[in-house]
């Protein structure tokens, strides 16, 4: 298969080899498929959304992401399967530090754990040598509510434009929110999207991933991914129709014809000696005066320099 | 509003009263309204406007998607101010006004010697000589237009020396200052520091029509990315687009009222793909002087479309305002498109490619129509004259 020489976004991303300072993924819970029929009537589970909506696949890929950077990641966990999961991993990984801010968001146990930013709760764990880091927040839903949508969106933006005092370089922020979970209503994920360099739509096992370049050229792609049992992930990515791809070039008569359309350099030459009919040349100088009209009058003709049109009430 | 009267009047009406302003660096007297023009940095944006922007006016750019388009529309502002020696002030809550400056392009160096005349001297024509001293047709309006040239076509490639930079005055703004005060009563409070700082940048410069300064320039505003998430209120969670729709408009509005009363202007532009009310945008084209939409092919589905192959995305006219006159001035064409290129940002007429194919179904039948202008001449599908 051809496709396996060319590298799927996600998998650039899980090799911390995609240049994007705010890769931002959203997760989308799926409805559950409408043949399902649930036996008992009263009992109506929400979808499982750990599997769905995914977080998991975000997850898995951080782990592989701490791996391959080359900078210390730090991690502030929302999420309680995050922290579960990643919390024995920075045992192994030195350049892993993982933030649990789940437990005493608000300050209720020790009053300095109240958290009012991003920055400020990392700092307090932070090596003073540090200089450039990797940031991830997994998910950014529950501090928007806690924190605030307009203090998170403006610290984010901060982060990215590198502008915040006494704070560490960030090389690259990577985040994850829950689309349907986020303050005034889902359409402001909109606000949050136009934040990120680099969106990630997950929604049933179909990444839809928007990425602006430097430059100012959006690649758009989807990819497929699929989760193994391992906990790594498999992308493939979904070949387009080729509607709107097509190559007009083909037409071009140069491309179908069976003969050679072109003339050499030689031919052009050859063709120019060829005198056509009217052609202008120095041995055929344009004829004085032009063209004359010789008109024999009829005998009935009404020969005069009256307007004929000059009844008519124009 | 600052009018200007001058010696060179072409009734015979004369104007009482003396020539207060001699000569602005960089401006032009409108012939229609005597009102004073400034470029915009691009000399087919100017032409679309109607030769240039009038001082003392808000324009508006509904930004496109990415705000790519948008920021070089700012930036050739800017590059045009600092050629023309205005002060400026740039206003982003979005980047760091600072970078921003540091990339602004360099003019370029006029050289008339090459531009359009080459053409005509390679290749003449043997059997349709008739054509050969037919006049070149110009897609780009206004690139035919003598008189006095107003504005610079400017490199994209190369940023502004730093040394350049340091001699030019003028003022950030990103983040407000501990003693501002601010005016009005926005919701956010953001919108009345921003206001309050432009204020006092329009008096302490001695830019009120009253004030009598040594040199009289005029003042440049950007404004990038008004309303933008990074507008969104600390105390404001219940509602995203309550507070933006009380507080843009309104800002625009005192805004607009300071410009009329000083030589200044400001290009103001907004995510409107984000605003999900569609009357958020509708006041504020109200409250501003002229009103363009960009929109941009980058991402979309028009990307690949053979018809827009030209073109980086299409420019919707949204308003243009009567300044100091009771007519608008009416551009040729509504049907506009543009392309940046790596020297210059060209507003063109939109054309279609040459047709290649000989297939009974033709490419740009695709598009839906409506989307555009419907001033072209594409008939609607429903009408039973569809030839």
């Amino acid at each position: 298969m051809f496709h396996s020489t060319s590298k799927t976004m996600l998998d650039t991303i899980r090799e911390a080899k995609l240049q994007s300072p705010f890769i931002l993924f959203v997760g989308h819970t799926t409805e559950p498929p409408a043949s399902r029929t649930y036996v008992c009537d009263s009992f109506h589970p929400l979808p499982d959304c750990t599997d769905q909506n995914g977080s998991t696949l975000f997850l898995s890929l951080v782990k592989s992401y701490v791996i391959s950077s080359e900078h210390p990641t730090h991690v502030l966990c929302w999420e309680r399967k995050t922290l579960r999961q990643l919390q024995p991993l920075e045992m192994q990984t030195p350049n892993l530090c993982v933030h649990d801010c789940l437990a005493d968001f608000h300050g209720w146990i020790n009053p300095d754990q109240r958290q009012n930013g991003f920055i400020s709760t990392i700092c307090k764990k932070l090596p003073a040598n540090c200089k450039e880091i990797n940031l991830v927040i997994d998910s950014l839903s529950n501090p928007f509510f806690t924190i605030g949508l307009g203090v998170c969106l403006q610290e984010l933006q901060q982060i990215i434009n590198s502008c915040i005092d006494n704070s560490p370089k960030i090389n690259q922020l990577l985040c994850f929110v829950h689309g349907d979970m986020i303050p005034c209503g889902a359409s402001s994920i909109s606000h949050v999207k136009h934040l990120a360099s680099t969106v990630v739509d997950l929604n049933n096992q179909i990444a839809r991933i928007t990425h602006r370049k430097p430059g100012g050229h959006v690649e758009r792609k989807e990819e497929q991914f699929m989760l193994l049992s391992n906990g790594q992930f498999h992308t493939q990515p979904i070949v387009g129709t080729g509607k709107g791809m097509g190559s007009p070039n083909t037409t071009l008569p140069q491309d179908v014809a069976s003969f050679r359309v072109s003339l050499s350099d030689k031919e052009k030459e050859d063709r120019n000696k060829l005198i056509l009919p009217y052609m202008r040349t120095v041995d055929n100088p344009p004829e004085e005066g032009g063209g004359k009209v010789f008109y024999q009058p009829d005998a009935v003709d009404d020969w005069d320099d009256e307007d004929p049109d000059d009844d008519l009430d124009i | 509003m600052a009018a200007l009267t001058s010696d060179g009047n072409i009734t015979s009406f004369q104007k009482k009263g003396r020539n207060r302003i001699p000569y602005i660096q960089g401006t032009r007297q409108s012939v229609q309204n005597a009102q004073i023009l400034v470029s915009s940095g691009a000399p087919s944006l100017d032409h679309v406007v109607g030769s240039g922007l009038p001082v003392g006016s808000i324009l508006l750019i509904e930004e496109d998607a990415f705000g790519m388009f948008s920021k070089f529309i700012l930036k050739y502002f800017l590059a045009e101010g600092i050629a023309c020696e205005h002060p400026l002030f740039l206003a982003s809550r979005d980047f760091q006004p600072n970078t921003f400056m540091k990339q602004l392009p360099v003019p370029i160096k006029v050289d008339s010697s090459i531009s359009g005349h080459d053409l005509k001297s390679d290749d003449p024509m043997t059997i349709a000589w008739r054509y050969q001293n037919m006049r070149q047709v110009q897609s780009i309006p206004g690139s035919s237009n003598s008189g006095t040239h107003l504005g610079h076509n400017f490199d994209l490639t190369q940023f502004i020396p730093p040394e350049d930079l340091d001699t030019c005055d003028y003022t950030l703004w990103s983040e407000p200052e501990e003693n501002d005060t601010p005016i009005g009563n926005f919701i956010n409070p953001h919108y009345g520091l921003l206001l309050s700082k432009i204020q006092k940048r329009i008096s302490e410069g001695q830019f009120r029509v009253q004030d009598e300064p040594s040199k009289q320039s005029i003042l440049r505003l950007a404004i990038h990315s008004l309303g933008s998430p990074l507008w969104v209120g600390s105390s404001c969670d219940e509602s995203l687009e309550e507070g933006v729709k009380k507080d843009l408009p309104k800002f625009l509005l005192y805004l607009r009222s300071l410009l009329r009363e000083s030589y200044a202007l400001a290009v103001v532009t907004v995510p409107s793909h984000l605003f999900r009310d569609p009357s958020i945008i509708k006041l504020c084209e109200y409250q501003s002087d002229m009103a363009l939409r960009l929109e941009s092919f980058a991402g979309s589905s028009y990307e690949t479309n053979p018809v827009f192959k030209e073109y980086h995305g299409l420019l919707h006219i949204r308003k243009l305002g009567p300044v100091n006159t009771l007519a608008t001035h009416v551009p040729e064409s509504l049907d506009l498109a543009f392309k940046l290129r790596r020297r210059k940002f060209v507003i063109e007429k939109l054309h279609l490619p040459p047709e290649l194919q000989e297939s009974a179904q033709r490419e740009q039948d695709d598009i839906s129509p409506g989307k555009r202008s419907g001033l072209g001449c594409t008939s609607s599908p429903s009408s039973k004259l569809d030839f």
